[in-house]
């Protein structure tokens, strides 16, 4: 399966097929990560249930303190 | 595409548009200026602490301002900029009904806030309340040098500047010129959400 993660083209292994999977796939444990699904905002409580498909576009912003 | 032209033009443009902004600390302080100075003429500003001496080093304030609230000072700053811009000081700490019902009349909305999870509550409350509202939002600006690492992520409504890596702790503080790019990053957004894009350059 392939998505654009951070606009890079990202070839996933079987299995990650939701946002939680392609996180923990990158190793992304970063306590607060903001996740978009085409364009949609997917609230940290729906990571195991949204899925993520072929061709989909991802992006994974870390946030860190300080402002 | 058409676009303004002419210092006047974009002030008398600017001059009718109001922006929120989520925090008057390093971030918040330095954008509403760079704002008003552009000639943005309604600016919401909240944020519930108070001017130390410990926030000279990077926030738009002044020695004889220590204890009086951010905001409340911030205003009286941008008054002597220029006293015909409308600035609402609001001294709270925002949850997400209070940022949803602060922000409902703004055009763009700036997250100013310190703390990581603050950020993520604003971020979401937005994407799921008020969509329709652009929000610039700022990630990683601690430290000093590599201002090559300083950039703009733009997804849709929700703008992020930063680092996405440097996180303010003991050892790494914010500094004034790094903490200023990022504010200076946000307010450059903001012209262009409203003021859409210049001409010309690599889009």
């Amino acid at each position: 399966m392939r998505i654009t993660l951070n606009g890079e083209s990202a070839e996933l292994p079987d299995g990650a097929a939701s946002v939680r999977s392609v996180l923990a796939w990158k190793g992304w444990t970063f306590p607060l990560i903001i996740v978009k699904v085409n364009g949609t905002l997917v609230p940290r409580a729906d990571w195991d249930s949204a899925p993520v498909r072929d061709g989909d576009i991802m992006d994974a912003i870390h946030l860190v303190s300080g402002g | 595409m058409d676009y303004p032209s002419g210092r006047a033009a974009l002030r008398r443009i600017l001059a009718s548009r109001r922006v929120g902004i989520a925090g008057a600390g390093g971030l918040g302080s330095n954008c509403a200026a760079a704002l008003v100075r552009s000639g943005v003429g309604f600016l919401v500003i909240a944020d519930f602490d108070v001017v130390s001496e410990g926030n000279l080093d990077r926030q738009f304030y002044f020695r004889d301002q220590i204890g009086r609230p951010k905001v409340l000072a911030l205003a009286e700053n941008l008054a002597r900029i220029d006293p015909s811009a409308t600035v609402r000081p609001v001294v709270s700490r925002l949850d997400a009904d209070g940022a949803a019902d602060l922000f409902a009349g703004c055009e763009v909305v700036v997250e100013a806030f310190d703390d990581a999870a603050a950020k993520a509550m604003l971020i979401e409350t937005m994407a799921s309340r008020l969509p329709g509202i652009p929000l610039v939002a700022a990630s990683g600006l601690a430290g000093w040098g590599a201002s090559g690492d300083m950039r703009v992520r733009r997804l849709g409504n929700l703008v992020l500047v930063g680092d996405e890596s440097r996180e303010v702790s003991d050892g790494l503080p914010p500094m004034a010129p790094r903490v200023g790019i990022a504010a200076a990053m946000q307010a450059n957004e903001v012209l262009e959400l409203l003021l859409g894009p210049m001409e010309g350059g690599a889009r």
